[in-house]
């Protein structure tokens, strides 16, 4: 983000907040936060997890920021890739814990009966597929189709190459078509004319 | 809704269209942070910051300790009230000392009393002392 006159850039926060400004941590807070919060509903599907990685991440942040270096990373990106490797950690643990088949409940928002159910199978199918993809290929996957980032920010938060990020997300929707090819039906893809 | 991305598909392969369909569907605004996080941000940003204020302040109100043996002496007199009144308590004991070896005291008190002031015991109680120390030891 480019600083102008009426809107600080996030290191220019940052370096604020490591001032002592407290409103700088606020407008930081409130600009970093969702995005972050985001990503971890979307790897984790909890919410309770999703805000301890959310807070566990902005309290990194706090505590790096006398340190902070201009240039070297965005702040987004760098608190993306704490709350990232945070999301695997959580992730690995949970399968350590739960059987494979054990995937979380959906949130189910949608509003008519018929409809509602449609779209909570057709979530649980996907949910369950990405569930069950490498932590890695699930963050990226995220990345790219959810947060809607570019193959070079998600190379910067995963810490790998565009290259690598490529082949990882190539990886990713192959192992995802194969494991929604036999639910079609739950997914809404039967040819049913409409 | 149907998110079926081919007319008539008649095979059960995901194509790369479908796959893109599927996760755009799924492509919703997750629930907004609640103001509990936010609120818990924010005081951890507060309390990071006054734990490094503690932190900076602290070295400042405590002077460091010079090295050797000056330093190592410094400590030893602190509870004394440091090395001055160390001095000064030498000083005294060494005064005293040598005016008792000097026999100065008869000076001092004549100074002080306007007489030689000597201690006198009572003549019983010293020979009932040397008694009791003879017969324990």
């Amino acid at each position: 983000m480019t600083g102008t006159s009426e809107e600080p850039s996030d290191d220019e926060l940052l370096k604020g907040y490591a001032n002592g400004d407290q409103s700088a941590a606020r407008l930081l807070a409130g600009r970093l936060m969702p995005r972050v919060h985001a990503l971890a509903w979307r790897m984790l599907h909890d919410r309770v997890e999703a805000e301890d990685v959310t807070q566990e991440a902005m309290l990194r942040l706090w505590k790096i920021a006398p340190d902070w270096q201009e240039g070297n990373a965005k702040v987004s990106t760098w608190l993306h890739r704490v709350a990232s490797n945070l999301c695997i950690d959580r992730l690995r643990r949970r399968r350590e814990t739960r059987s494979p088949d054990q995937i979380p409940e959906v949130a189910d928002d949608a509003p008519g009966a018929l409809e509602r159910l449609q779209t909570h199978e057709r979530r649980s199918a996907l949910l369950a597929a990405l569930e069950k993809l490498p932590e890695r290929q699930k963050l990226a996957i995220m990345l790219r189709h959810f947060e809607d980032r570019g193959n070079p920010e998600i190379a910067e938060i995963m810490g790998t190459s565009v290259e690598a990020v490529e082949s990882i997300l190539a990886r990713a929707r192959r192992s995802l078509s194969g494991r929604l090819e036999h639910r079609r039906d739950q997914l809404g893809l039967v040819g049913d004319g409409r | 809704m149907n998110v079926n991305g081919k007319n008539g598909s008649d095979h059960n392969d995901i194509s790369d269209f479908e796959l893109d369909l599927i996760l755009r569907d799924e492509e919703r605004e997750p629930p907004a942070p609640s103001m509990r996080l936010m609120n818990a941000v924010l005081a951890d940003a507060a309390e990071v910051s006054a734990a490094r204020a503690a932190a900076e302040a602290k070295p400042a109100s405590t002077q460091p300790r010079p090295a050797g043996l000056f330093g190592r002496l410094s400590g030893l007199f602190a509870p004394l009230g440091g090395w001055q009144t160390a001095t000064a308590l030498t000083v005294c004991a060494f005064v005293g000392f040598a005016a008792g070896l000097s026999g100065g005291t008869d000076a001092a008190s004549s100074f002080i009393f306007g007489e030689t002031v000597a201690l006198d015991f009572p003549s019983d109680t010293v020979p009932d002392y040397f008694d009791i120390a003879l017969s324990e030891g």
